[in-house]
């Protein structure tokens, strides 16, 4: 009699876990062209999250071997704050979009949904400032400049700790190396994570959950990087791929300004920081500073490192937390201080050599001055210190 | 005893499942997205000059 009620016990509590942390699932993928080749897409979402997942659509025109994410006219159910439900529509306007003109008779569409992740949509927007003598510290992060970006989807939250002890210890187990990485506690920021174990562990995220990984140790990409420290170049990228990677700096500059225009922090409401809106060192050497001084006690007990669990404070006008302190975030990118006099319009990958990697947002021992959205930071790849963590994001 | 560590093992395969699941994709079956074949009102506006033309031509002859 123990043993079946200790069974019932058990299942129930697993029962319990499933449910409270149900799985994100699309289902029932249709698709219906009208005359006038707007393509009604149909489909089902079971969500954690009742009414804020994003959803983004990819195409393919040869059956489902390669999906492709250029086209962009899409209305209905799709972007970001989709509700969960059946029968989610999504138009799409073929003939307005990128298509080129042909007959297309293996088409198909795929859904996909993340609880997650945001959409940052496709688009341009203003990298850098001109108000350098103004914005002390600042002398690379001009000229402001008109950068356009294909639409991607970034990771709601810095990586927990959680996050980053489930991936390594799987990918330790398949093939990858790495240095340990910390955290204060699971729902905290990992830290101490050097760059080159943050593009391994895309890779092994990636891998772990049957995606295309980006990164690979050389321009031929055929072998996936998941040993050692190597210097990537920016043709190791298979920047196609629907894996996870770090955002470049650029990518990482449009999602932290949060769909705002000319303003110096995450926020579109104001031009001043204080504790209440991000973890970080307040000191009123800044006039922009409301501080108060020091550091945030509500994160002081238990020692070093003070960070904050991630979403501890508002999300930005795109949905992303912490985008402002906390923990650096690692880019892609090498660092160049003039790169941005010479960067590519569209899509700027980074610099094609360098020493130094770029990071950005700041972290909780630094003053507010590093927690701008255009400041830029960068390191030697290899330095795990208690300042640096990350982010992922993902291709359409 | 061992039935009871199967089961344990089962659970906790299931419990599992939830940390890697955070998103999800579907694709829909293959359908035909012809873009040559002109619109409807494309094709309207084509009727519509071919008629104009034709009954101008009857005019002058």
């Amino acid at each position: 009699m123990k043993t079946p009620s200790m069974i019932a016990g058990v299942l129930s509590l697993a029962l319990g876990a499933v449910t409270s942390f149900a799985a994100v699932t699309v289902t029932n993928v249709t698709a219906v062209v009208s005359p006038e080749k707007v393509v009604t897409i149909s489909y089902d979402l079971a969500s954690p999250s009742a009414l804020t997942n994003a959803v983004g659509v990819s195409i393919s025109t040869n059956s489902g071997a390669t999906f492709f994410s250029t086209c962009t006219n899409f209305s209905g159910a799709v972007g970001n704050n989709v509700a969960a439900g059946t029968a989610k529509q999504i138009l799409w306007n073929a003939l307005q979009d990128t298509l080129p003109t042909n007959n297309y008779p293996t088409t198909q569409v795929r859904v996909w949904a993340s609880d997650s992740m945001v959409l940052i949509p496709a688009g341009p927007f203003q990298m850098g400032t001109n108000n350098l003598r103004y914005e002390s510290q600042m002398t690379d992060a001009g000229p402001n400049h008109t950068v356009d970006l294909s639409a991607f989807y970034m990771d709601k939250y810095e990586v927990t700790s959680q996050q980053w002890f489930e991936v390594r210890n799987w990918a330790l187990e398949n093939g990858y190396t790495f240095g340990a990485g910390s955290g204060k506690a699971a729902k905290h920021p990992v830290q101490t994570v050097s760059w080159y174990d943050c593009v391994k562990w895309c890779n092994a995220r990636s891998e772990k959950e049957g995606l295309t990984p980006c990164y690979y140790t050389s321009a031929v990409q055929t072998q996936i990087y998941r040993i050692d420290q190597i210097s990537l170049s920016n043709d190791c990228v298979n920047w196609a791929a629907n894996g996870y990677r770090l955002p470049t700096e650029a990518e990482w500059e449009k999602a932290a300004r949060g769909g705002a225009v000319g303003m110096r922090f995450p926020w579109s409401d104001v031009q001043t920081i204080s504790l209440a809106q991000a973890n970080y060192f307040g000191s009123a050497g800044s006039a922009y500073d409301l501080g108060p001084d020091g550091n945030n006690p509500l994160f002081t007990p238990g020692g070093y490192p003070y960070t904050s669990p991630v979403g501890y404070f508002a999300p930005n006008g795109y949905g992303l937390y912490d985008m402002a302190g906390n923990v650096f975030e690692w880019c892609w990118d090498w660092y160049d201080a003039s790169y941005y006099s010479s960067s590519p319009a569209s899509n700027p990958p980074g610099p094609a050599t360098g020493t130094s990697r770029v990071l950005r947002g700041g972290y909780w021992e630094v003053n507010a001055p590093y927690c701008r959205v255009a400041i830029r930071l960068d390191s030697a790849p290899d330095v795990t210190i208690k300042d640096f963590g990350f982010r992922c994001v993902r291709g359409q | 005893m061992r039935t009871r560590t199967i089961i344990l093992l089962a659970v906790l395969a299931v419990c599992a499942v939830p940390c890697f699941a955070d998103w999800g994709q579907a694709e829909s079956l293959d359908f035909v997205l012809d873009t040559t074949v002109p619109e409807p009102a494309l094709l309207g506006l084509l009727a519509l000059v071919t008629v104009v033309t034709i009954s101008r031509v009857k005019v002058q002859s």
